[in-house]
């Protein structure tokens, strides 16, 4: 059961940072990794800049890898 | 900050882990990476951080009557079971134990061979990223009259033909336009002109009498709509060509 306990944990880590992110760039996330949209399909479904959407993809990634990074180190 | 850190391409990085890069970014990265350990350790940990993040996706329960009545019928049949004096087949087991189980372990498969193939999907992908590219890459420097500007020149694996990539290039007014220079010795020839999206982007397959690779080097200037015999204006990328 010690892969289901580390499971929870990661669970758990994961979306305590993304629910750190703010909305915009969780959606923006959220529409590239799980529906696999391209930066300039996502531009058009938000009716948002491509420069943007570029922007808030970027640093949500940084920002949860900041986050996870700071949990291991901590 | 050096030429060597401005020609980094970590800001390209959390796209290409996503795999939502344009065909020609994932090339400039791809061969990026191949000689650059700093954007390599940093898309190691994006791509930590895009294995994690099917973990951030919340399992929904089903309603409370769902497992009631699920429960009632295991627990009715589990009766039945204990009640009969007749002994039991394995078959008529078997078949009582899929009958009970078998949606919940069926929905448990298919939620781990939905996670197992999204990981291994994106573990090709970063793979087939990784290979070298045939293409030759070179990328353009900036000047201080477009600080923020970024360009990139795609060459065919023969030298022949090629193109440019631009972004963060600044909109000019109507009557100006970018020209490139395919710059050969003392000469100077158009290699075509464009003008930029309201993001600062565009892309041009460049016009050359000769095979890109005989040229030394390119620039681009602001020139007069329609572009000019010479350069004239403010230069706005360079970058060398090497033989």
């Amino acid at each position: 059961m010690e892969w289901e306990v580390d499971l929870v944990q990661r669970q758990q880590r994961i979306r305590a940072a993304v629910a750190q992110l703010p909305a915009e760039q969780k959606q923006a996330l959220g529409m590239a990794f799980f529906q696999g949209l391209s930066h300039p399909e996502i531009a058009a479904a938000l009716g948002e800049p491509l420069g943007t959407v570029k922007t808030r993809i970027r640093l949500g990634m940084q920002k949860l890898r900041t986050l996870l990074q700071d949990e291991q180190v901590t | 900050m050096s030429e060597e850190v401005d020609n980094h391409v970590i800001d390209m990085l959390p796209a290409f882990v996503l795999d939502i890069l344009s065909d020609d970014e994932t090339n400039q990265v791809a061969v990026h990476l191949a000689e650059c350990s700093t954007c390599q350790a940093e898309l190691a940990r994006l791509q930590q951080v895009a294995d994690e993040l099917p973990l951030a996706l919340v399992q929904t329960m089903p309603p409370t009557r769902v497992k009631d009545n699920l429960m009632r019928a295991i627990h009715s049949r589990q009766l039945k079971t204990i009640s009969s004096s007749r002994p039991i087949s394995l078959a008529h087991r078997l078949e009582g134990l899929l009958r009970t189980r078998l949606p919940a372990l069926g929905l448990a498969l298919i939620v781990v061979m939905v996670l197992g193939n999204l990981l291994l999907w994106r573990q090709l992908n970063l793979a087939n990223h990784q290979m070298s590219t045939p293409m030759r890459l070179y990328v353009l420097a900036n000047t201080q009259n477009s600080p923020e500007a970024l360009g990139t020149l795609i060459m065919d694996p023969n030298g022949k033909y090629g193109t440019l990539v631009v972004d963060n290039l600044a909109m000019l007014d109507p009557g100006k336009q970018y020209q490139v220079w395919l710059i050969r010795g003392a000469k100077r020839n158009s290699g075509g002109v464009f003008s930029v999206n309201p993001d600062g982007y565009a892309s041009l397959e460049i016009q050359a009498s000769l095979p890109l690779a005989q040229y030394d080097s390119v620039g681009i200037t602001i020139e007069p709509a329609g572009g000019s015999p010479g350069p004239t204006g403010a230069k706005v990328l360079t970058g060398e060509l090497p033989h």
